[in-house]
């Protein structure tokens, strides 16, 4: 097994305009915010705060890329995008195609420095995923952005006022006991490390996400559909490859809300694992959990200690919620 | 994924896609794809592809023009 890795919530950001320049800007001011959410100090670059970067171009910001605080592999995670009327052709991932006015989102491994966005080597070296589409401005119109992270990987939604589309990428899966110690180099890079990539896509992530199905609008599963289609893969070990994912439980019965808790009411939070698409198992998603509904920004404690926090689907209303644990 | 490509031709309004003579045996499912939906795209295989460091980067372009680059 894997030690244990802890989330943190950075906090919500709203962006200055519904543009990509505007959104981008807001996730880059959350990425080097020096307080979290409750008014703690943030450190980027140490503990689990990540270091971010941006590249503007006249000014105007077209992308913004992530470094985790554990980065063995040199990965960066790079958020980019353009405005209407913008003509630069980035590598899609097959089978997304590129446009305008829309977030889009990719992994690069092994990276040097940093060279054009839209380049095919956005990091001058290395193996870069290409992008998927992760949120489209014209039909979202962004309330906040919010950021959560960890020493190994990230989540960010992007919510309106009632829905939301997201991205959670990093080392973020757990093998199994095997891979700590004797780790398959068919499965998992040499020292134990798995990477992933979601892209809620461009519809809004389901707020009843619960089933099984390998729906367009699931949190971590991937459907084949291009653009609109939530895109969960696994990288292969030390390339970009990608292979896709699904999200399945604990639990052979649906996640009903009695099931969410205990016997005294308390909320009860199981870890999800993963397979791959044809059903070959990948591992336990590191310290993401099932557990019951909530508020997009919403946190469980006990006592005054926060236990985790709520990456729902529903920044109004309690909806399905991942739970990332503190 | 080479397949997909058929969706992302239509998309850009591409006449021809270039890639890796390494990705030939992968791409006889888009010459498929392609008759199939009517889409007259020229596959042009060269030695290492359109971008040298990854094979699996492939170019899409129109009257030569590149207007789209995807991994597959």
């Amino acid at each position: 097994m894997r030690s244990a890795i802890t989330w943190k919530y950075v906090g919500s950001a709203v962006p200055a305009a519904n543009t990509v320049a505007g959104v981008l800007d807001a996730l880059y001011t959350l990425g080097t915010s020096a307080t979290y959410y409750d008014g703690s100090a943030r450190t980027p670059g140490a503990g689990q705060a990540g270091t971010w970067s941006r590249y503007q171009n006249g000014g105007v910001t077209e992308a913004v890329y992530y470094t985790p605080v554990s980065d063995p592999h040199t990965v960066r995670h790079i958020f980019a995008g353009q405005a209407s009327g913008g003509t630069k052709t980035p590598t899609m991932a097959s089978p997304d195609t590129s446009a305008t006015v829309t977030i889009l989102y990719g992994l690069n491994r092994s990276s040097g420095a940093f060279n054009a966005w839209d380049n095919a080597s956005p990091f001058t070296s290395g193996s870069f995923t290409g992008y998927s589409r992760c949120c489209a401005l014209g039909t979202f119109t962004l309330a906040k952005v919010h950021l959560y992270e960890c020493s190994v990987g990230h989540a960010v939604a992007f919510a309106t006022t009632t829905a939301m589309t997201h991205c959670i990428a990093g080392d973020l899966i757990d093998a199994g006991t095997d891979s700590a110690t004797s780790p398959n180099s068919a499965e998992v890079t040499t020292d134990g490390r798995y990477v992933i990539l979601v892209n809620g896509g461009t519809s809004a992530t389901s707020n009843a996400f619960w089933s099984l199905s390998s729906t367009t609008a699931n949190p971590i599963n991937h459907n084949t559909g291009a653009n609109t289609s939530c895109h969960a893969y696994v990288l292969s070990p030390g390339g970009v490859t990608l292979s896709a994912i699904l999200n399945t439980f604990l639990a052979s019965t649906a996640i009903t809300t009695t099931l969410q808790v205990n016997a005294d009411g308390d909320a009860a939070f199981r870890q999800m694992v993963d397979f791959r698409s044809g059903g070959t198992w990948i591992g336990r998603l590191r310290e993401i959990a099932v557990g019951p509904d909530a508020k997009l920004g919403q946190t469980a404690s006990a006592g005054a200690t926060v236990k985790a926090y709520a990456f729902s689907t529903g920044p109004s209303t309690d909806s399905d919620t991942l739970w990332l644990l503190a | 994924m080479i397949p997909h490509l058929c969706y992302a031709a239509a998309e850009y309004g591409a006449d021809e896609i270039v890639m890796a003579a390494s990705l030939r045996a992968e791409a006889e499912g888009l010459r498929e794809a392609l008759t199939d939906d009517g889409l007259a795209v020229a596959l042009t295989f060269t030695p290492g592809g359109p971008h040298p460091a990854d094979p699996r980067v492939v170019e899409l372009r129109r009257a030569g023009a590149v207007v789209g680059r995807s991994r597959v």
